[in-house]
């Protein structure tokens, strides 16, 4: 069920392209590749082909694409993960999600329509050495 | 022909016998060449171009890191490898590449090239990093989303030094064909304080405020900078087997 090679648990700094930390406010267009983690505040749109990790204290308000994904912070905004997307207590989602598959731990706040992919992409946990990019498989 | 730049400190008695011990090295291994040194009358900026006009095979900065840094800042772009002989108190950019004082001839000899990128504010070159100062300072990424943060420092990294890898975030490299602009602060947890930081790779940088200053690998300062950008492999450089990347 759930897509091979995603970190349980989220990824660590050391495996992120990006960081995005707590005291830090982006605004436009944030498209990167490869990994990224979000702790801060993101208004937008947020696009990554990587594993996009939000933290408990990010607050985003932006059209959201990634690869696969963990999120425990705020997010209003639809949200479309091609793989996995993995849902923790702590987070709260206004608007529509788009994923492959999808786990959601007690106390999440959703609100909004939840659509699983018929083609599940299964996409892989975005290795640093290698290019930088993610790859994807059927 | 090869062109060794001395830094002016080494005219002082204390590096007499290191100067010394390299310049028998150089000759012994055949790597003589033309000795230009720092004085008061002439600065670095005019003998480097004066000897790039002569079209060397290699120019050697034999100092610390202040000479290299300024050294590279004025080679970017030119196509003349530089070599390091690295004399003096502060040489992290040459152990970065994997040279010492002691293996430095040796590496000259073995003239194993590599480029690597340099960091350009307006039209200024830096190697390592350049800080970013000033009031509520915003940036653009890539033209496409901007990233403001206040009370944290600002600063632009081409790559991190050895002594810097334990930072617990990913380690730019000088070869990667981004820069990174790094951002960090201090965070006050319940019992312990935690420094923040942030990473975020890119090519081209605007900054959207007009009191900032950069300064260029702790040296030189830019003032009102409007764009950093990346000269991919802009710097053909000697190094040894031991370099960071």
């Amino acid at each position: 069920m759930f897509a091979k090679n995603v970190p349980a648990g989220g990824i660590s700094n050391k495996d992120a392209e990006t960081i995005i930390g707590s005291s830090v406010k982006v605004e436009g267009n944030f498209v990167c590749e490869g990994n990224m983690i979000v702790d801060g505040e993101v208004r937008g749109k947020i696009a990554t082909n990587g594993f996009l990790q939000v933290g408990d204290k990010a607050l985003i308000e932006a059209e959201v694409k990634a690869g696969n994904g963990q999120v425990a912070g705020e997010i209003k905004g639809n949200v479309k993960i091609a793989g996995y997307l993995e849902i923790t207590a702590t987070a709260k989602i206004i608007g529509d999600m788009e994923f492959g598959s999808i786990s959601i731990e007690r106390g999440a706040i959703i609100n909004g329509n939840c659509t699983t992919t018929e083609t599940v992409a299964e996409t892989k946990f975005a290795k640093k050495s290698s290019n930088d990019t993610a790859e994807e498989e059927e | 022909m090869h062109i060794y730049i001395y830094d002016s400190a080494l005219s002082q008695k204390k590096y007499l016998s290191q100067v010394h011990e390299v310049e028998a090295k150089v000759t012994d291994l055949g790597l003589s060449g033309r000795v230009s040194r720092l004085g008061k009358l002439r600065s670095l900026r005019d003998i480097v171009r004066e000897e790039l006009r002569r079209m060397p095979k290699t120019i050697i900065a034999v100092g610390d890191d202040s000479l290299v840094s300024q050294v590279i800042s004025l080679m970017g772009g030119t196509g003349v490898a530089l070599g390091i002989i690295p004399v003096g108190e502060n040489n992290q950019i040459a152990e970065s590449l994997g040279i010492t004082l002691a293996n430095a001839c040796n590496v000259l000899s073995a003239r194993r090239i590599i480029e690597i990128d340099l960091g350009m504010v307006d039209n200024q070159a830096f190697v390592r990093r350049a800080e970013i100062f000033g009031p509520r300072i915003k940036v653009l990424i890539d033209g496409n989303y901007s990233i403001s943060a206040p009370d944290a420092k600002l600063e632009v990294v081409n790559f991190f030094l050895e002594s810097e890898t334990t930072t617990g975030v990913t380690k730019p490299d000088a070869q990667s064909g981004s820069l990174y602009l790094m951002i960090t602060k201090a965070v006050n947890s319940f019992l312990k304080k935690e420094v923040e930081r942030s990473l975020v790779p890119f090519r081209e940088l605007d900054i959207q405020t007009d009191t900032a200053e950069v300064v260029l690998d702790g040296l030189t300062k830019v003032n009102h900078p409007r764009r950093i950008t990346i000269m991919p492999n802009g710097l053909q450089v000697i190094v040894g087997r031991e370099r960071n990347f």
